[in-house]
């Protein structure tokens, strides 16, 4: 029986003369497991020698898994299932016994060698259990990739993906321009244009662009397929990954909600005395603040405009890193920072009064021809959260603020998502994230293909009871029911979890490489049961 | 040559070789210390039960994960000495500083992740670093975090009831040529009080501070600390740091509105120090050949953020300015993407 | 002797286990270590199990909250240990040999204090009466 045809290899690591583990001992130890066909000691594992010899005496014995007794497995992952591939083995098929972190380093001789022993008739008891999952190490991907929205960050997002060879269909939703390029924040210069290459990204062939939205999404990461609504006909895009770039409003606004006129605009109208306020807490910022944005704003209107005053308003100068110098600019060139200590009134229109309590002096009242929000308002994620089945966080954006998960990775395995609110929100912060989101889904696609499986989980048809548990807990969404109106893990989605398996009320499934009888008999080998 | 040199394995540097190793691109990473996670290896998680977000654990799982994979080839106690060669074919001279040997390695990009230095507060004397035992700073304060999760007055080792926190030194001040805000302070210094009233929620804790600049705006340290009670927000940078009644730290300040001056005697003092070019950056700008600013980071080519002066040589993470550790990590990436689209147009 | 499972979610938890042993802190040898994938894929039935097999105690190390790499396994994992420990005073074993704890990954001073502090309740309770000896 495939399970009775386990190997044992012991590392030579921590011998000599001040070693605390009798490695030959536990060599002994091992061979003498029920079921051990073979137990040997090899050259230092992570050296080319040990390795060879595990693959020569894999080869030569006909086990069809192994034991690494060794140090911490986790910095060693890749090479056991080189190791194992080489073999001609399954790449999982192997278990590690760390008995350097969780023995020799933290206990006293006598007891490090015992608890020595129970580790390795752990992991023994453990793949001798162990069954083949399905895993495929090269599922072909493909190398489109769809962007959605309609903004500056998913045209940044775009180019990043074109310039380094992925074709990408970006989707525009209703409302916005259909002109590409489809937004330009109107106040900021050219430099700033070019950091980002949007006019150049318009004219790509690999880039095609749709002006609709997104009805549905079928399909796995690496081959979603998107069906969208375009004039009445319904079409699907396939692709590898997407990439969510919901827009905020961004621009300086009035009060009104409407964007705020360029300096050319204000200069034709003579208006002369601008009040810029902070955005409060109404549109969600943690402070108020006057931001870059605003002051580039200022000193773009005090520079056109001969005779304007230009107040500033907010509790903090959010200035981070090189921005610093930006206050200092636009005092130099004239325009006026005041704190405030709390909210602002406004009455007006024609012209306005805004009253608020500085700090220093108290009441304080300024008269303005024109009165400005420097908001940055919230996306609207709903419809994006729901047909894309990405979670919203507390905050209303996009989940993905698992400090493990790479910056832009959400919970959907395959979807991206590009946030602005962070930093200063300028565009050097925005063609970082561009990047950076566009980074991971290269990392995901450029080679053509992913891996998939592994340690998923697995549901027994015949003990299903469809009660939807596994539906419910699932953070990735890997389970649905199928043909049969039975629970199915879907292994290109399962991040093997086990919560499922934890919580089925029917015992339906399980999980390869951590399965109930797998845990069990661990913990009996380390309570000293027999098998 | 399909491989990248990698100058530093901080937050940035691992990220770009782990980006860079799902793009099928080996890299070789030359790191001056015996091990691997630059400045981020020093720190401390600020979480007690609860995860605050202080990024730290993502650096740190980043060297495990790099040392598990064979693509990625970590050279400790290495420093770079010469480069020579073009770009697409680099040789670096790399010394080994325990032995003093030598080595040459080809690569065909180099990506400059050789991070910052926090400031050195023994330079700003007025706030009595070096002469006031309970006067630390926060990197310090870190340090004691990470290496046993409690923190004691380095006078007593008794845990402190009282803290200030002193933000902006050796940032926002032309005295050091430090004339810009060092991003990351007001976001570490909110965790690292997070941190302190979680282990110990009758520790009163005062900030002094001249903006609140959270890195992440949707936090709100106002919120928090109306909140909490024996939280207070100073809007003052104070003058100075004197040893007070009972051998303690006393903090002096002008009041917010203007109407005088102020004492605060406390148990301990922590400094908030900004991040600094590093001492060695010159000298590694000019061995790279590629240029510097005013303060003495690498210089980005314009319109490029992560690509320096010269071709085939990029740039990640503090080394270019400063940052927050989310920040070096998207750096990486994207410094590796440059790094892959130059391989490609090199072939 | 005493017997102490610790069972631990192979991100964070593990990283720290490995971890306090590179920084070569000490702990008792009693306690062994069953790596999970998440601290939600433990189940009532394991820590019942752990106990009947003479588990003395039982300790179900998570990821900090909020830090969870599964987004809610850690909290799931505290359902399972409440559940566990009704039981475990119900058959009057003592819900006090059972406990979850948060750790980071880079938390490591705090394994030693965790087997400390369940090796201390183990003291005070006994050994595990159904632990069967021989």
């Amino acid at each position: 029986m495939s399970g009775d045809q386990i190997g044992v290899f012991v590392c030579s690591w921590g011998s000599g003369k001040d070693a605390k583990l009798d490695m030959d001992g536990l060599r002994i130890f091992a061979g003498s497991i029920e079921g051990i066909s073979l137990s040997k000691r090899v050259d230092r594992i992570c050296s080319g020698s040990g390795q060879r010899e595990m693959i020569s005496a894999i080869k030569e014995s006909g086990i069809d898994r192994f034991v690494a007794v060794a140090c911490s497995g986790r910095t060693k992952t890749r090479l056991y299932r080189s190791i194992a591939t080489s073999s001609g083995l399954h790449p999982l098929a192997f278990e590690v016994a760390n008995v350097r972190e969780q023995a020799a380093y933290v206990h006293d001789a006598p007891e490090a060698q015992r608890k020595a022993e129970i580790l390795i008739k752990m992991a023994v008891e453990k793949i001798r259990l162990w069954t083949a999952p399905p895993f495929e190490e090269e599922m072909p991907v493909s190398g489109n990739v769809a962007v959605v929205g309609g903004g500056l960050m998913a045209t940044s997002v775009a180019r990043e993906l074109i310039a380094q060879g992925m074709t990408v269909d970006l989707i525009v939703s209703g409302e916005a321009s259909k002109d590409l390029p489809p937004y330009i924040f109107r106040n900021e210069g050219e430099k700033e244009r070019s950091v980002l290459g949007m006019s150049e990204a318009s004219r790509d062939q690999r880039l095609r662009s749709h002006h609709t939205n997104v009805l549905e999404v079928q399909g796995v990461p690496g081959d979603f397929g998107l069906i969208m609504d375009v004039d009445g006909e319904i079409v699907p895009a396939r692709c590898g990954a997407i990439v969510l770039a919901p827009e905020p409003r961004m621009e300086l606004s009035r009060l009104d909600g409407s964007p705020a006129p360029s300096a050319q605009d204000l200069s034709a109208q003579g208006l002369r005395r601008i009040v810029i306020l902070p955005s409060g807490p109404s549109s969600g910022l943690g402070c108020s603040c006057m931001t870059p944005r605003g002051m580039l704003y200022a000193l773009s209107l005090v520079n056109a405009i001969p005779g304007a005053e230009v107040y500033l308003l907010g509790r903090e100068v959010r200035a981070l890193g090189e921005m610093e110098g930006l206050q200092r600019s636009a005092q130099e060139k004239g325009v006026k920072f005041f704190r405030i200590d709390s909210e602002p009134l406004v009455e007006g229109p024609g012209p306005f009064t805004i009253t608020w309590k500085d700090p220093l002096v108290g009441a304080m009242s300024l008269r303005a021809d024109l009165v400005l929000f420097d908001a940055v308002l919230t996306p609207e994620v709903q419809a994006m959260s729901k047909v894309f089945d990405v979670p919203i966080d507390d905050k209303g954006e996009l989940l993905c603020i698992d400090p493990r998960l790479r910056p832009g990775e959400t919970v959907r395995k395959g979807v991206f998502a590009a946030r602005y609110r962070v930093g200063n929100m300028l565009y050097e912060d925005m063609a970082i994230e561009a990047g950076s989101v566009a980074a991971r889904v290269l990392e995901m696609l450029s080679l053509g293909t992913m891996e998939i499986g592994g340690a998923v989980a697995e549901v027994d048809q015949d003990k299903c009871s469809a009660c939807l548990s596994c539906l419910r807990i699932c953070p990735y969404s890997a389970p649905i029911i199928g043909q049969a109106g039975k629970a199915e893990v879907r292994m290109e989605l399962c991040q093997g979890c086990g919560s499922c398996v934890a919580l089925c009320p029917s015992r339906a499934i399980d999980i390869y490489c951590f399965s109930d009888s797998q845990l069990i008999a661990q913990s009996r080998a380390a309570l000293g049961r027999g098998r | 040559m399909k491989r990248v040199a990698i100058i530093g394995s901080g937050a940035a540097g691992l990220s770009a070789a782990l980006s860079l190793e799902q793009r099928g691109v080996p890299s070789i990473i030359i790191e001056r210390e015996g091990q691997l996670g630059g400045l981020c290896g020093e720190l401390g998680c600020k979480g007690v039960e609860r995860c605050v977000r202080c990024d730290v654990c993502l650096a740190r799982n980043m060297v495990a994960q790099a040392r598990s994979l064979p693509a990625i080839e970590p050279l400790r106690k290495a420093e770079l000495r010469s480069v020579s060669g073009q770009p697409g074919d680099f040789r670096l001279t790399i010394r080994e500083t325990d032995q003093g040997g030598r080595r040459v390695i080809r690569a065909g990009a180099i990506i400059c992740a050789s991070g910052g230095e926090p400031f050195d507060a023994h330079l700003d004397k007025r706030l009595g670093y070096g002469e006031l035992e309970d006067v630390i700073t926060s990197l310090d304060l870190e340090r004691q975090l990470s290496a046993t999760g409690k923190i004691t007055l380095p006078s007593n080792s008794l845990p402190p009831k009282k803290v200030a926190f002193i933000l902006c030194v050796g940032s926002r001040d032309e005295r050091f040529n430090a004339g810009y805000c060092s991003k990351a302070c007001c976001k570490y210094s909110f965790k690292l009080a997070q941190a302190l009233r979680s282990i110990d929620p009758g520790c009163s804790v005062t900030f002094f501070f001249m903006d609140w600049r959270l890195y992440d705006p949707r936090e709100n340290v106002r919120a928090w600390s109306s909140g909490e009670g024996g939280v207070r927000l100073v809007r003052s940078r104070p003058a100075e740091v004197l040893l007070g009644e009972g051998s303690r730290p006393e903090v002096r300040f002008a009041l917010e509105d203007d109407t005088g001056i102020e004492s605060e005697t406390v148990d301990m003092v922590v400094l908030s120090v900004g991040i600094n070019a590093s001492r060695g950056s010159a000298e590694l700008a000019r061995t790279l050949q590629i240029e510097t600013d005013a303060h003495g980071f690498m210089r980005s080519s314009e319109g490029a953020p992560c690509s320096s002066t010269r071709p085939g040589v990029f740039l990640a993470g503090t080394c270019r300015g400063p940052k927050e550790i989310v920040e070096c990590v998207k750096d990486g990436a994207v410094a590796a993407s440059r790094a892959v689209e130059f391989l490609e147009g090199m072939r | 002797m005493m017997r102490i499972i610790g069972f631990c979610c192979e991100r964070g938890p593990e990283e720290a286990v490995d971890l306090a042993g590179e920084r070569g802190m000490r702990y008792q040898a009693d306690v062994i270590f069953i790596k999970v994938p998440c601290a939600g894929r433990v189940d009532v039935v394991h820590l019942l199990r752990a106990f009947r097999e003479g588990a003395d105690a039982v300790l179900v190390i998570g990821c900090l909250e909020d830090n969870c790499h599964h987004v809610y396994g850690n909290l799931e994992a505290r359902k399972k240990v409440e559940r566990a420990k009704q039981i475990l005073d119900e058959v009057g074993l003592g819900s006090s040999r059972l406990e979850l704890f948060h750790v980071a990954s880079n938390q490591p001073f705090r394994i030693p204090r965790l087997v400390a502090e369940m090796a201390s309740r183990v003291e005070k309770l006994g050994p595990n009466p159904l632990a069967v000896k021989g």
